[in-house]
């Protein structure tokens, strides 16, 4: 399996002095997704907007389809763009309101060098593709429901045949009953198209249903990565463990995380949850432990766990 | 027996807008005793908010209230705006979702509190309302309530604005709390301290409790009792473990289907086919029954009213699951 993303060592710093990003590795395999789920603030949207190159990192390395991304600029950029792709969170605010769903579509293609009469003919077989009727290709954003806009903007995202769509909180601002749609549609493409998703998402019950692989993200640092199976069935990091223990209907009085997330402009040093971790000890203000390989492709950035030993704490990649 | 601490009869709930009346609450019935939790599930649009809000009366010029709201043997849908504003925050409260939007940002917490203690007379001077604030953030454990009640809004992060919130809800002993997802705008490792402090305050307050929510797991945690709206009407209404359970009634049990879970494979989530109507083109018959799988001939010539079905259970149905169809 080779991967169509790898990314080493990303780090962004915003000029307001938020340490967003923090030393994030990611692989994304082809035709898998990968979920990166975090709360407010952890960094995982900008990790996506690097990956698009709508931000530009600090420091870290970027392949793409085993081309460098980074040093990619100006035309071949464009043109890779085309393999690189965003399903934003709300499509009504993303879609241009001045344009119909069929233009919005179009537009992108025309981007990418199609012309007439092949671009019509492409549009309408996309709408198709999404399950949305061929009336639809006149409405304008406002007249649609949110879970036709969230098709239009899928339907966008493919026209160029990507090899990766970041999918940035797709699915959040849909009612469940709509997001299962939306998320049946996106499990459909893959197996028709085998591109990779980056899943990014708050919500742990849609990145556990629709991730082959996760990434736990806590201000701006990977903490728990592997098999979604795997890090549901046995969370290895006490965050990872929190996240799980809060979700509604898991019962009441549970243990949860202490407090609230500090400010990425100034996170604690060591390991950024000891502040809230019930099991922190001094050792964890010391260092931030790097991620560790536990089981096959499980890997947590934890000082407690017993396989954190000098000679494997050379960190692995999710 | 004493009344319930809060009764809902039939409220029906209309807007004019462009000069027509659209209905967004039509008959519904419910009611919470102290110390129990009623949640309202549904989905955008299907009134729940608006039925919540109509308790506290908070709906513009344009709004058209009918049917009955007692707060124990209070009937508060022909009071005078000054009554109400009396009632308000002292024996009904609500908790807004958007606990950033509902403070003055122009003020410091403590005298924002403190204004309401002193509204109601629960304050006789400045001096002690604030130290009642003070006692009050404590209440809502916030651990140094010193400093919080001398910030602004601004300078707190959002699980601490919305214990604020609460702080002022509670800030005058109401009998009847209303939470309009509280909980909806935070991560979920603060929700789930918010909903343990909501549980815990109600259960030694001894309020009634009801919540409007959109998450079914929240509602899980939370309830008593389960409300579920659909376009303006309750289509089931029950012990929480019954509702969410074995639900009876068609959109309840869509709703459930449609939540990912882990153990549903990928890409076979099930989906509610179709949308919601617009309130203001309902047609006759059940509003479910374009999207139901049930739909029968007399689903679309007659709306179905409220009936018990199983134990303790009301569902509004002419065709509803039986228990051990989903057994």
């Amino acid at each position: 399996m080779s991967a169509v993303l790898e990314a080493r060592g990303l780090r962004k710093t915003f000029a307001n002095g938020v340490r967003a990003v923090d030393g994030v590795d990611l692989d994304i395999h082809e035709g898998e997704t990968l979920g990166l789920v975090g709360e407010s603030g952890c960094g995982k949207s900008t990790t996506g907007r690097i990956v698009l190159r709508l931000t530009d990192p600090d420091a870290g390395q970027l392949r793409f389809e085993g081309r460098d991304l980074l040093g990619t600029r100006g035309g071949a950029l464009r043109r890779l763009r085309a393999r690189l792709q965003i399903v934003p969170q709300d499509p009504r605010t993303s879609l241009n309101p001045r344009l119909t769903a069929g233009e919005a579509v179009a537009f992108n293609l025309r981007a990418h060098g199609w012309r007439q009469p092949r671009r019509g003919e492409r549009v309408r077989e996309l709408f198709a593709r999404v399950g949305l009727a061929p009336a639809h290709l006149a409405s304008y954003p406002h007249e649609l429901s949110g879970g036709q806009a969230q098709r239009v903007a899928i339907a966008r995202a493919l026209a160029t045949e990507p090899r990766l769509v970041v999918c940035d909180e797709a699915v959040s601002a849909l009612d469940k009953s709509v997001q299962a749609e939306v998320l049946n549609l996106l499990t459909r493409i893959q197996a028709q198209a085998g591109v990779s998703y980056l899943f990014i998402s708050h919500d742990l019950t849609v990145v556990e249903h629709v991730a082959d692989r996760v990434a736990v993200m806590y201000l701006g640092r990977v903490v728990e990565t592997g098999p979604s199976a795997a890090v549901m069935a046995e969370p290895l990091h006490p965050y990872t463990q929190a996240l799980f223990n809060s979700l509604p209907g898991h019962g009441r009085g549970r243990v949860h995380a202490q407090g609230e997330p500090p400010s990425p402009r100034n996170p604690p040093s060591g390991c950024h949850f000891r502040t809230r971790c019930p099991r922190a000890v001094p050792r964890c203000a010391e260092a931030a432990p790097p991620l560790v390989e536990v089981q096959p492709g499980h890997r947590a950035a934890c000082v407690h766990h017993p396989a954190m030993t000098p000679a494997t704490a050379n960190g692995g990649t999710p | 027996m004493a009344h319930p601490a809060l009764t809902v009869e039939d409220l029906q709930v209309s807007f004019r807008v462009a000069g027509e009346e659209v209905p967004v609450v039509r008959g519904v019935s419910f009611s919470v005793e102290a110390g129990r939790t009623l949640v309202i599930v549904g989905e955008s649009g299907s009134g729940k908010s608006v039925t919540a809000r109509s308790i506290l009366r908070l709906h513009g010029r344009n709004a058209t209230l009918d049917g009955a709201i007692r707060l124990g043997d209070t009937e508060l849908l022909g009071l005078d705006e000054r009554r109400m504003n009396e009632l308000r925050g002292a024996r009904v409260a609500l908790i807004p979702q958007d606990a950033t939007g509902a403070l003055d940002p122009l003020r410091r917490v403590g005298s924002q509190i403190s204004e309401v203690l002193r509204h109601h007379g629960r304050a006789p001077s400045r001096a002690g309302g604030l130290a009642q604030a003070i006692e009050l953030l404590r209440r809502v454990h916030i651990a140094d309530p010193d400093r919080v009640a001398a910030s602004y809004p601004h300078q707190l992060s959002g699980g601490m604005r919305q214990r604020i919130a609460i702080a002022i809800a509670i800030s005058c002993g109401p009998r009847v709390l209303i939470a309009d997802e509280p909980t909806t705008a935070l991560d979920v490792t603060v929700q789930a301290q918010i909903l343990d402090l909501l549980s815990e305050l109600q259960e030694r307050l001894d309020m009634a409790l009801v919540m409007v929510t959109h998450d079914v797991g929240v509602a899980e945690q939370m309830a008593d009792e389960v409300a579920v709206m659909y376009a303006g009407r309750v289509v089931e209404l029950g012990p929480v473990d019954i509702v969410l359970g074995s639900p009876a009634h068609p959109y309840t049990a869509a709703l459930l289907a449609a939540q990912p879970r882990p153990d549903v494979p990928r890409g076979a989530l099930r989906p509610i086919p179709g949308v919601p109507p617009l309130p203001s083109r309902l047609a006759v018959g059940c509003a479910f029954a374009p999207r139901c799988d049930r739909r029968a001939a007399e689903c679309d010539e007659v709306e179905p009213g409220l009936e018990r079905s199983a134990a303790r259970v009301l569902v509004a149905c002419h065709r509803p699951i039986a228990m051990e169809r989903t057994a």
